[in-house]
């Protein structure tokens, strides 16, 4: 669906994106996630033809973005990280205008603003003007124009950012609401929601892709083996024959707690949580408590980016 | 195109500036028809075309200075860009909008011949010839103050240089009348001109090679012209601001000449400027 090759972006003689290649798929939602001045808003300029690459080509669905630009954008939607919105024109108007872009007219145009409106509420704004809005009612209307042209595509730069608590919930809950009809780009540096609504991750860095997958396989990747640990309440012999059954353990740290239990830490080369459950109920030896110890996306992030010190925003600090 | 051209006629009456733009042609053009057809009874409607061109000048940067200004300040210039539109459709629709508020006013000042002509004798063929040639010299200028709000995000600055530029157009001819037609100050004047090109293309591309080469190859080459020839510059800096000057070209049209020279000049210098902007546009795009 999107194919970016090579990517370079020089601004003067600050290098923004660098040799940047990704492919991403239809249907799913990504998040582009990276420190401030990764380089996730110069990525999605160049995404959406806003900016042109200094080296490097982008193809939407086969179409090269600057050689096909007006057919490749029409199968796009972008959200910038200002929404674009003229103050002195209203929701109803703004769409309108937006849409004639995209060429829709007539009935169908009129449907597409109806349909945006309702799918991003603010049909009980549509006939005020853009300047008397609120910041969040302008996000909303941002997010409809770039719903207006029904495209593939939508690409979302930082669509939550300022906006309450209750309303990051709700542009949560339409981004999810696109999944499958729509292919979704969202930038963030908000762990917790890249983690919540996308199925891909890119993590950026000085304008480099460090990594990219789901969420789950990146923490699998940079934990490098599953981990668990259990409180039971059996001597070491006994818990080393019972996990004896089980294959695939490289290492077993048995620890007595004072209270009688024992805390047993297991590193296995991939998640055997149920072997590990059964083979003791076989035994006869209850166990008291199991957790998975595993790398969060936030460890995996801090890895890549190595910006401990700079500014990440998690699920608390929303 | 058809998209931005609407926005842009209509954000020209969602505010102040569209009435206030037909409020002074209007204005203008009653107060010169009364003075010099009901008055002084002279039947040529073009004289009045005449007197307003001075109008321009402050008319032309209020129309044109937030067209593109604007959009990079409120940064919907991003929505512009990731829109399946050409910097072409955008400059286009954008020029057409402002021509439309300009035309809008002239369509009702242009019932004036026909009313004076039931009280009298009106030369309708150079009135109406005169309106054309007013507009189309509007059109130009517009075309001049739109390409000079791509250059700047701030509206004011690009207002105060489009101001300064109509009225230095404007006594561009009467300069030439006085500038001196010595060979040394054509040639002074000219290699002060090819330094000012060579720092504005450095400061359009961020290039200094660029702006260094264009001020060797074009100082360079009036060096060698003077010294092989100092009687090739002789008249010149007159003749370079009469050709630069866009108001006077109605002239012909105030004689009651149909002046095609004239018409081909308008519609020149408009292409070029809207040319130039859609480069202005993808510049920003690429830089």
């Amino acid at each position: 669906m999107i194919e970016a090759s090579h990517l370079t972006k020089w601004y003067g003689r600050h290098e923004a994106v660098s040799d940047l290649s990704f492919q991403l798929g239809a249907g799913s939602i990504y998040g582009l996630l990276g420190p401030n001045g990764a380089g996730k808003s110069t990525t999605m300029n160049l995404m959406t033809g806003c900016l042109a690459p200094t080296a490097g080509t982008i193809t939407i669905d086969g179409l090269d973005l600057y050689k096909n630009a007006q057919q490749a954008k029409g199968k796009l939607g972008y959200l910038p990280e200002l929404p674009p919105v003229y103050p002195d024109m209203t929701v109803d108007e703004y769409l309108r205008f937006v849409g004639q872009a995209r060429k829709l007219k007539g009935p169908a145009l009129q449907a597409r603003v109806d349909a945006v409106t309702a799918q991003t509420q603010v049909q009980d704004v549509r006939r005020r003007l853009i300047k008397t809005l609120s910041k969040g009612y302008r996000q909303r209307v941002g997010i409809a124009q770039a719903l207006i042209g029904d495209p593939e595509i939508i690409i979302l730069d930082e669509p939550t950012v300022g906006l309450d608590p209750k309303q990051i919930a709700e542009i949560r809950d339409l981004i999810a609401s696109l999944r499958g009809k729509h292919t979704v780009v969202l930038s963030s540096h908000i762990l917790s929601e890249v983690q919540a609504v996308c199925d891909q991750v890119l993590i950026l860095d000085h304008g480099t892709l460090r990594a990219s997958g789901t969420p789950v396989e990146l923490e699998r990747r940079f934990s490098g083996k599953a981990g668990l640990t259990l409180s039971v309440r059996a001597d070491q012999p006994t818990v080393e024959r019972i996990l004896r059954s089980v294959p695939g353990i490289d290492r077993l740290v048995y620890t007595p707690q004072p209270d009688g239990t024992a805390k047993v830490t297991l590193e296995m080369d991939e998640a055997r949580n149920e072997q590990v459950f059964l083979a003791f109920s076989k035994a006869g030896c209850p166990i008291l408590q199991m957790q998975e110890t595993k790398v969060s996306l936030e460890d995996v992030f801090l890895e890549l980016t190595d910006h401990a010190e700079q500014e990440v925003a998690h699920g608390g600090d929303l | 195109m058809a998209a931005i051209f609407k926005r842009e006629l209509k954000s020209y009456y969602t505010g102040l500036t569209g009435y206030v733009i037909a409020a002074v042609l209007l204005g203008f053009t009653g107060m010169y028809t009364v003075t010099l057809n009901l008055t002084y009874g002279y039947p040529n409607f073009e004289y009045v075309l005449d007197s307003m061109t001075l109008v321009y000048i402050v008319l032309i940067p209020l129309l044109t200075m937030r067209l593109i200004a604007g959009e990079r300040r409120q940064k919907t210039d991003t929505l512009l860009y990731s829109l399946p539109l050409t910097s072409g459709d955008v400059v286009l629709g954008k020029f057409l909008a402002a021509w439309t508020a300009l035309a809008l006013p002239m369509a009702v000042a242009g019932l004036y011949p026909l009313i004076l002509g039931r009280f009298g004798t009106v030369n309708y063929a150079t009135a109406y010839a005169g309106l054309l040639a007013f507009l189309l010299m509007g059109g130009a200028l517009i075309s001049i103050g739109l390409f000079l709000s791509a250059l700047t995000e701030s509206q004011f600055v690009a207002g105060a240089l489009c101001f300064a530029v109509m009225l230095a157009d404007f006594s561009a001819y009467s300069l030439s009348l006085y500038v001196s037609g010595a060979s040394y100050v054509s040639f002074m004047t000219l290699m002060a001109g090819g330094l000012v090109i060579a720092a504005v293309l450095w400061y359009l591309t961020k290039n200094i090679a660029a702006g260094l080469a264009f001020a060797v190859v074009a100082d360079g080459a009036m060096l060698v012209c003077y010294l092989l020839s100092p009687a090739l510059f002789g008249g010149v800096m007159s003749k370079i601001l009469q050709a630069l000057c866009v108001f006077i070209r109605m002239t012909g049209f105030i004689n009651g000449v149909f002046d095609w020279q004239a018409v081909v000049y308008f519609l020149s210098v408009t292409a070029v400027c809207l040319f130039l902007t859609a480069q202005a546009l993808e510049k920003r795009r690429w830089s």
